[in-house]
């Protein structure tokens, strides 16, 4: 017979990195209904934005929506001002912007594989991903000056150089973090509890993937072939050919190996950025103000992030609207959510790798 | 980057959409309000997929405190903006409820406020 029971996970849940809740409505061990409760960290970034900080500060602002994906909301953000402003921008900063947000998802992809390496019980390659990311974070760090809340895309350009002991550094990290990523693929492809745990575990359709709007890796997990760096010229990935990564079975093993591939990608892209780094100035002289209505994205570690401004030549601007990728994968996250076994629901979530501070704002 | 913007009516926005949206063809992207002159105007942001920077903006105006028709059963992610919307904007749409975004307890209607 079965038995229906309602159970919450989160707000505050060992298997979450964030705060969010979700209660689930049981029959016997299957889920059969989800509710998400994703409002826990808002802080009114986009009111500040319009009330309390310039629109030349507005860029170090939005680099605090969230810690993983700070140079991706910058980068989103700038871009949208300089559309307004008709600012030009060095081809030098094009790129070293590029290398950034390259930086910043190899190491973001790294931590949501190591979260879900521990939510599989596998402690020891949890540790082991975590370690090796450290070679990303100190490359972004010789490149930003900082792990985290780097301040780095500016309107104009990007506010530091790379010296040539900068880019031997980064070529020496990336070079031993292809090694190391490789070892962690392996893992991942073959390891027998791994699969057990993820092949045929949280499945999203391409049908599916469409209807509910999926993005990032989890619609390209799905074998639709999405993704910003393709569908927008706002860095220059096709002077450097990047390629997608897509996969089509749609479950928790197929978003896993869609990230590691994408690593290999990064770390291709920036190789190459680096070898073709065009000479010549980091940042343009900032001139005017924004005027008129901007529509902005760029490929965030887990999907498009959307920017809208509205300006009126005045030094602060009339409306922010920021879209993050996690706050439009929810209903999908609940797709994939229904139907499942109970005990599954921390590694399906986790390999949404949802990112709550830029759902919120 | 071509920006099309095509203003509807509320009233209309639900049919135009409906005959416009082809989930294989358009990528919805969000839904976004602006608060001016004690009026609302709601943008449905789409980008066509496999195109460089093309977007499709429906927009609509209402009254401040007008009921807006609900895309949820079209779109699923409507849902969400819809919610957001609801909390930071007071835009009442269809089924929508306050608390998604912002407790109950908490502030207002926030981007309504001027500066």
């Amino acid at each position: 017979m079965k038995k229906t029971i309602n159970i919450p996970l989160g707000s505050q849940h060992i298997a979450l990195l964030e705060p969010v809740r979700f209660s689930f409505t049981c029959e016997n061990e299957t889920i059969v209904g989800v509710e998400a409760d994703v409002g826990y960290v808002h802080r009114g970034v986009e009111l500040a934005c319009t009330t309390t900080f310039k629109f030349k500060q507005v860029g170090y602002v939005v680099a605090r929506v969230c810690g993983l994906c700070a140079i991706i909301h910058s980068t989103c953000y700038t871009l949208a001002a300089e559309e307004l402003m008709g600012q030009e921008v060095p081809r030098r900063a094009s790129y070293l912007r590029l290398i950034a947000n390259e930086l910043d998802r190899i190491h973001s992809h790294m931590l949501c594989l190591a979260h879900t390496a521990e939510n599989a019980g596998f402690e020891a390659l949890f540790m082991r991903t975590m370690k090796d990311r450290e070679l990303v974070m100190e490359a972004q760090e010789a490149m930003t000056g900082n792990r985290v809340q780097f301040d780095y895309v500016s309107i104009g350009g990007v506010n530091r150089d790379i010296t040539t002991d900068i880019e031997a550094l980064i070529r020496q990290r990336l070079g031993l973090l292809k090694e190391k990523v490789g070892e962690i693929k392996e893992l991942f492809e073959n390891n027998w509890s791994l699969s057990l745990k993820y092949k045929g575990v949280g499945i999203i359709t391409a049908e599916n993937a469409y209807r509910n709007s999926a993005l990032g890796p989890l619609a390209r997990a799905s074998g639709i072939d999405f993704d910003v760096r393709n569908e927008s010229a706002y860095l220059p990935y096709g002077e450097l050919g990047f390629a997608s990564v897509t996969m089509s079975e749609g479950d928790i093993h197929a978003r896993n190996m869609v990230r590691l591939l994408e690593v290999f990608e990064s770390i291709r892209l920036i190789e190459s950025a680096l070898d073709g780094l065009p000479e010549g100035e980091i940042a343009a002289k900032v001139r005017g103000t924004p005027e008129g209505e901007s529509y902005m994205r760029v490929e965030a570690p887990r999907g498009e992030c959307f920017y809208y401004l509205k300006a009126s030549k005045g030094q602060y601007l009339d409306r922010v609207r920021i879209k993050t990728p996690t706050f439009g994968s929810v209903p999908a996250m609940i797709e994939a959510l229904k139907g499942a076994n109970y005990a599954d629901a921390p590694a399906i979530i986790a390999s949404f790798d949802p990112c709550l501070s830029c759902t919120a704002r | 980057m071509i920006v099309t913007k095509e203003p509807t009516s509320m009233e209309n926005v639900r049919s135009v959409i409906e005959a416009f949206y082809d989930m294989k063809q358009w990528h919805f992207v969000c839904i976004n309000g602006l608060f001016e002159n004690d009026e609302l105007e709601i943008q449905w942001a789409f980008t066509k997929i496999g195109a460089k920077d093309e977007w499709k903006v429906f927009c609509a105006k209402a009254p401040g405190d007008a009921i807006l028709p609900s895309l949820a059963d079209l779109l699923p992610t409507a849902r969400m903006y819809e919610g957001e919307l609801r909390d930071l904007l007071d835009a009442r749409f269809e089924n929508s409820r306050k608390g998604m975004f912002i407790e109950l307890d908490g502030p207002d209607a926030p981007l309504r406020r001027k500066r």
